[in-house]
């Protein structure tokens, strides 16, 4: 899984770092944890901005999660999917 | 409080409450972006009711219980950021009420600076232990048997306590095998080391201006978001907009602040384009200080005076002037790093205005002081610096550098993290005099402060120097940061390695009649 974080200036003023953050906890704590899908990786990258705040007003922070868009992201919101991703071969069972 | 030298000491990792609150985190700073935009783009302040709409959009409540209050709450915190007082429920005008006397290109805000928004208050409960509907009202009742006061009596539903009788000693918590009692404070007040938060007629919050030393915390604590400091970015930027030669003094602590890309050469450069005309590190002032307090820890301490503490934290002095008045001239002598850096720049332009850019609300207190004033001109955050750039539409990581930041050493450059500053004094001593034993104690957050100079007073800690810092984690933990701790402590190491200067010694942008001898 690629993940591409923000640091734009509007997306840093509003909580690209807490996001950040969020993600370097999960990687020291729930998924060094056995249980996670042995395919599961997770690649954080962290971007210049992306030019999605000087399309559109008020979407800060912006993640993009494998390629998709997310305007407005919230550190819980990019964590489940992490999370969804790095276990879904127990859950689809 | 602890033994200052850092690299021995392993401090629990946990994430402060602070970078968990986002919401109000973004309220606040989208409306510093707010304030920024509208002096930048000279906009009529008597709209600025318009700007509640803008911020607070739609007919839907997101933060609060009704889209009415968010505006209103917001409303107020656009006035502060103008250095306006916030209002009460009980004032009907408009909100633009008194902005002509703030739409000016000086200083204009007045103590108080730290101010309970009163009708975002909630009103918490104060100090109370009380029981949850966890309680199984076992046979046992445990609570009930403990309890010195005989204030738990066992109803209907489940365990009670009489509030009237309760001392709050907590025991029946801890017997409570169900976890059912909680024990909880404002986390205002439990946040203030000065017990400067006492309660209006309503049950509201009201700081105590004699004992509030504007440190912040309670600010960053707030869950309602109810309390906020004013700020003066309005004015700066007119300032700079009328022409005038505005000079940016930064606080050590700004390495990696702003953005995880941004370096600290490029954050100089997004200044400058702010319409700065240039910028230096306060580390600069900071080795000034440490030069100057070795010399007087050298001199003074034994024989003169029993300990020494440091003299960088305004709000750590504040506290010590008002709750230890008798020991406050075993307080360093030597001025403030931002004092000594401001002075740097205006003795070459006494014409120029100097604006202040650090973590820190105490500052914008320290600055309305005589004998301050003069030097610093503004004084504002790091977040109200990130409105500015937001405003301007600057992106700091993506300006090309070339030139390196010379303007302090190593030691002056760690002042921003707790422990830096009692370093850079033992290291500065060790340089004159090699073989002195100096012993260090840190205190960090106000209440830990107070602890260390009740036994400094009471001639526990004589022979020492004394590093009093009023944030946890020293600068970088202050109210006005953007990034974690953990984050910015790496920043400000790895940039304190970058400098030429391994001693405020050799540091050669001061003028060495300004060095002590």
């Amino acid at each position: 899984m690629k993940i591409k974080v923000c640091v734009g200036s509007n997306c840093t003023m509003m909580g690209a770092d807490g996001i950040l953050d969020s993600l370097e906890n999960l990687k020291e704590t729930i998924l060094t944890k056995p249980g996670v899908n042995p395919a599961f990786t997770l690649d954080v990258e962290i971007v210049r901005c992306v030019g999605e705040c000087k399309k559109k007003k008020n979407v800060s922070p912006v993640v993009v999660v494998d390629d998709v868009i997310y305007r407005n992201a919230s550190r819980e919101e990019i964590m489940s999917i992490v999370l969804d991703k790095a276990f879904d071969h127990i859950m689809t069972k | 409080m602890r033994d200052c030298n850092f690299n021995g000491y392993k401090r629990k990792e946990t994430q402060t409450v602070k970078e968990s609150y986002n919401d109000i985190i973004n309220i606040r700073r989208m409306v510093f972006a707010d304030i920024a935009r509208i002096a930048y783009d000279d906009l009529d302040l008597k709209k600025l009711g318009d700007d509640t709409y803008r911020l607070i959009p739609g007919e839907k409540a997101y933060y609060r219980e009704d889209v009415f209050r968010e505006r209103a709450v917001i409303a107020e915190r656009l006035r502060l950021a103008l250095g306006l007082d916030a209002r009460t429920a009980a004032e009907s005008g408009p909100i633009s009420e008194g902005i002509e006397n703030v739409d000016v290109d000086t200083r204009v805000y007045t103590p108080p600076l730290v101010a309970v928004i009163k009708i975002a208050c909630e009103a918490c409960p104060t100090k109370t232990v009380f029981i949850t509907d966890n309680c199984r009202k076992c046979l046992a009742h445990p609570c009930k048997n403990v309890c010195p006061k005989n204030a738990v009596t066992i109803e209907k539903h489940g365990a009670v306590i009489d509030q009237e009788k309760c001392i709050k000693c907590g025991r029946c918590k801890n017997e409570c095998p169900y976890h059912a009692i909680v024990e909880y404070d404002r986390p205002c007040a439990a946040s203030c080391g000065v017990d400067a938060i006492k309660s209006d007629y309503l049950g509201r919050a009201e700081i105590d201006a004699d004992k509030c030393v504007a440190c912040g915390n309670c600010i960053q604590e707030c869950p309602f978001g109810a309390i906020s400091d004013k700020s003066e970015i309005y004015q700066l930027i007119k300032a700079i907009k009328s022409g005038n030669e505005v000079y940016a003094i930064i606080a050590p602590s700004f390495a990696g602040q702003f953005g995880a890309l941004t370096t600290p050469e490029q954050i100089f450069a997004g200044i400058r384009q702010l319409g700065i005309k240039d910028v230096v590190e306060v580390g600069l002032g900071a080795d000034l200080t440490t030069l100057n307090e070795a010399k007087e820890f050298i001199e003074e301490v034994p024989e003169k005076e029993p300990f020494m503490g440091t003299s960088c934290c305004y709000s750590w002095k504040l506290m010590v002037q008002k709750k230890y008045p008798e020991v406050n001239d075993y307080i360093s002598e030597s001025s403030t790093p931002m004092v000594y850096t401001s002075h740097h720049i205006k003795k070459n332009n006494p014409n120029s205005k100097v604006v202040f850019i650090g973590p820190c609300v105490s500052k914008k207190l320290e600055a309305l002081q005589e004998h301050v004033k003069e030097y610093v001109d503004f004084v504002i955050t790091f977040e109200e610096l990130m409105g500015m750039f937001v405003a301007k539409e600057i992106e700091p990581s993506e300006i090309e550098v070339e030139d390196k930041i010379t303007d302090a050493s190593v030691t002056g450059r760690g002042y921003a993290v707790g422990g830096g500053v009692a370093n850079a004094v033992v290291a500065r001593i060790h340089e004159i005099k090699p073989d002195m034993v100096v012993k260090t104690e840190c205190a960090e957050g106000l209440a830990e402060c107070v602890k260390m100079m009740k036994l400094a007073k009471l001639g526990l800690k004589n022979g020492m120097l004394l590093e009093g810092m009023a944030c946890e984690y020293g600068c970088i933990g202050g109210p006005g940061t953007i990034v974690t701790s953990s984050r910015a402590k790496k920043s400000v190491a790895d940039f304190a390695k970058a400098s030429p200067f391994a001693s405020p010694a050799d540091n050669d942008n001061i003028d060495p009649e300004q060095k002590p001898r």
